[in-house]
């Protein structure tokens, strides 16, 4: 058996109930690893250009990879993939931390292939090896809470036991619903959470103690103490560190100053009451602890508690800067208590918190700009800086209740079906992330080339951009960006694939994630020979798309982005110039009008 | 001539406070204002805002009206009326 896999992949067929072990193939790991490339190769195997999101044959894959559970640093992670994505149209992709991925993995399976629909209400319980379904029509309409309480109490030790699932909303097919494990971690965007749904699979529950042993352990544990040594002194990534002290809103009043943190719907790129949402003032006034994924020593979580107040919420988590940002500057909302609420609505109702935020914002400026009649909200005042009605629109949505049945379409149709199509700020249907790409040139075109649609985390820009790391590019040129956004793209491929947290990347690069790799798997890797096999996993997410109709046409930003200039703050004036980079990013990357030629699929040896 | 300093994360502990105005002479630089603000706040400020941490990466990044000094004239960059001025450690996110 090759190092760092468990072997074997549990192939589910929900309509006829039947569960299959399948041996995982040297050849594909070889070329695809785990995770994200492990998911894309088993949706690519059976692969149909007419899918819909919610036919029987939407696979949803869990995967693992063989840094998942073993001992390097953020082997907590696991991806999440499915053929047809609810909200894009797209392949769709989400990554998630806490447990679930280790214990998957300790259980006896690298990942879990689900296919087909369930007649009626169902868990998966993999425990010690032993997969079964489960019957279960009484927790179906448990919140994402409940269910995990209820399902952990009911498998037994807890101290080796996970449970992923969907909430109200994955189960009303809402088209943003995530998939939750370990209660707030989220496989968030692209709606996973409802094609689980329309599978009518409540919940995956996991449970088991067995290791994986790596390849070469003695070898292992010398590029492990080198990386970790790289972690500890990294100034963001140490033990005292940025994202262990502040957590990822420390971006807040960074990227505010800059000029790049979005606001009421992208109308503005600076926010005058950032500050009250920071991570500073999260840490001062709310936090209580800090949580990690498995075997992170980074410990990035927030844990928090609003003791009072009309958006009191006691021992939750988060928020996280991208929740921030949705339900804050994006609503011009101030008060940080609201947000942590929001954020706490969306984990037990199982909504990605981008999309959820951003589609309220949008409904607020369609309100703003009048396009939608009062009697429409049923007594509900959805206005800019209405933090009481941002709170009741979320779990409105989640049930598709009164005025949440038009937000459960989210910004795109809404804005469609209110006729300001203009007013939806999406790439490819999926709403964008905490950063206006007009005062960061790389990050745009990360954006309008990102295979899921508006996606942060596909190619990290901000990161040379504004952060400075691993070194520093003006944030306002053109000049190489394409370049920089292929190979953080491609990193970004590889890292879903082994899989371990994206965080690492502020201290490690391509020799030590590809030095751990090559020790627990055995296979000869390098820095090269890796970041081509993220070009491939990029490639073959990409033929999808093409196949289901995607090509340049959708390679776009919004057109507030590229036609109006920031009006405030100290980025003014300025606009995105994503159509004067994307012919140069497509040479660069051997693909014509959006789609790889075939010399350069042959060349992946995807075809 | 006034203009406004904001400090972030880390620094924000030191100085224990979040912004502060700075009267300013024609002709300073981000430089002069660095020196000042080393006075008022002492060694550990002067630490958390120079050199480079033991990876390499500088301790502060500053900004000027948005804008990283690095793409200016560094810290030598002249300071105007009403200019803000933004220390930022090293931090990141996601
Ligand atoms: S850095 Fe944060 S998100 Fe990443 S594995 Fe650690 S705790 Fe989880």
């Amino acid at each position: 058996m090759l190092g760092g896999y468990a072997g074997k992949i549990l192939d589910v067929n929900l309509e006829s109930g039947e569960l299959k072990d399948i041996p995982l193939d040297e050849a594909v790991l070889r070329m695809y690893l785990g995770g994200k490339g492990l998911g894309l190769k088993l949706v690519y195997n059976e692969f149909r250009p007419d899918m819909q999101p919610f036919d029987p044959d939407n696979l949803l894959v869990f995967a693992t990879g063989p840094a998942t559970g073993g001992k390097v640093p953020t082997s907590g992670r696991y991806h999440v993939v499915c053929s047809k994505s609810p909200q894009t149209g797209t392949v769709g992709s989400g990554n998630s931390g806490g447990n679930w991925g280790p214990y998957l993995k300790f259980a006896g399976y690298d990942a879990v292939l689900v296919r087909g629909i369930s007649k009626e209400p169902v868990y998966l319980s993999i425990v010690d090896g032993k997969a079964e379904l489960v019957k279960a029509p009484e927790i179906w309409g448990m919140t994402v809470h409940a269910v995990t309480d209820e399902l952990t109490e009911r498998t037994g030790d807890p101290k080796k036991t996970s449970v992923a699932c969907i909430g109200p909303a994955g189960e009303n097919l809402i088209p943003f619903a995530s998939i939750m494990n370990d209660k707030y971690r989220t496989a968030g965007r692209t709606g996973l959470g409802a094609v689980m749904g329309s599978k009518k699979l409540k919940a995956i529950v996991v449970s088991g103690n067995k290791r994986v042993e790596p390849a070469n352990p003695e070898l292992l544990k010398e590029r492990v103490a080198d990386s970790m040594k790289k972690i500890r002194e990294n100034p963001v990534t140490s033990p005292t560190g940025g994202l262990h002290t502040y957590g990822t809103s420390i971006l807040v009043n960074i990227i505010n100053e800059h000029g790049a943190y979005p606001a009421r719907n992208f109308q503005e790129a600076y926010f005058p009451d950032a500050d009250e949402q920071s991570g500073e003032t999260l840490v001062k006034k709310y936090l209580t602890g800090r949580y990690g994924c498995w075997g992170c020593p980074i410990i990035c979580g927030r844990k928090s508690d609003v003791p009072d107040g009309p958006f009191s919420v006691r021992h939750t988590e988060g928020p996280e800067y991208e929740t921030i940002f949705a339900f804050g500057s994006n609503c011009g909302i101030k008060e940080l208590d609201a947000l942590v609420k929001a954020n706490h609505l969306c984990d037990e109702l199982g909504l990605d918190t981008i999309s959820m935020g951003d589609t309220i914002a949008c409904a607020m400026e369609l309100v703003e700009k009048g396009k939608i009649p009062e009697e429409k909200f049923h007594g509900m005042n959805l206005r800019f800086g209405d933090a009481g009605s941002m709170i009741e629109a979320i779990w409105r949505t989640a049930y598709r209740a009164g005025f949440g049945a038009d937000l459960s379409l989210g910004s795109k149709k809404l804005a469609e079906k209110y006729g300001a199509p203009e007013l939806s700020i999406t790439v490819k249907g999926m709403e964008l992330p905490a950063y206006d790409p007009r005062a960061i040139e790389g990050m745009g075109l990360n954006y309008a080339t990102a295979n899921r649609g508006g996606d942060h985390v596909y190619g990290y820009m901000v990161s040379p951009e504004i952060l400075g790391l691993p070194e520093k590019l003006d944030p306002y040129t053109k000049e190489g960006k394409p370049m920089w956004t292929i190979i953080l793209q491609d990193l970004t491929s590889a890292i879903n694939s082994s899989v371990v947290c994206l965080f690492t990347s502020f201290a490690l690069g391509l020799p030590e994630y590809a030095g751990m790799l090559a020790a627990i798997t055995g296979f000869d890797l390098d820095a090269d020979k890796l970041l081509k096999l993220g070009e491939r996993v990029t490639n073959l997410e990409r033929l999808m798309n093409n196949m289901y109709g995607l090509d340049r046409k959708e390679d776009i930003l919004p057109r507030r982005l590229t036609q109006e200039p920031i009006p405030t703050g100290p980025s003014k004036g300025h606009v995105s110039h994503v159509p004067e980079m994307i012919d140069e990013y497509y040479r660069l990357r051997g693909w014509i009008d959006g789609k790889p030629t075939a010399e350069k699929l042959k060349e992946l040896g995807i075809v | 001539m006034r203009i406004l300093v904001k400090f972030l994360a880390n620094i924000r502990e030191i100085t224990d406070e979040s912004e502060i105005e700075l009267e300013i002479r024609p002709g300073d630089s981000i430089e002069t204002v660095m020196k000042t603000l080393e006075l008022r706040y002492g060694k550990g400020f002067k630490e958390a805002t120079t050199g480079t941490t033991t990876s390499g990466i500088p301790n502060v990044s500053i900004l000027v009206n948005g804008r990283d000094m690095d793409f200016l004239k560094g810290l030598k960059t002249e300071l105007q009326e009403g200019d803000i001025v933004v220390l930022i450690p090293p931090v990141a996110g996601g």
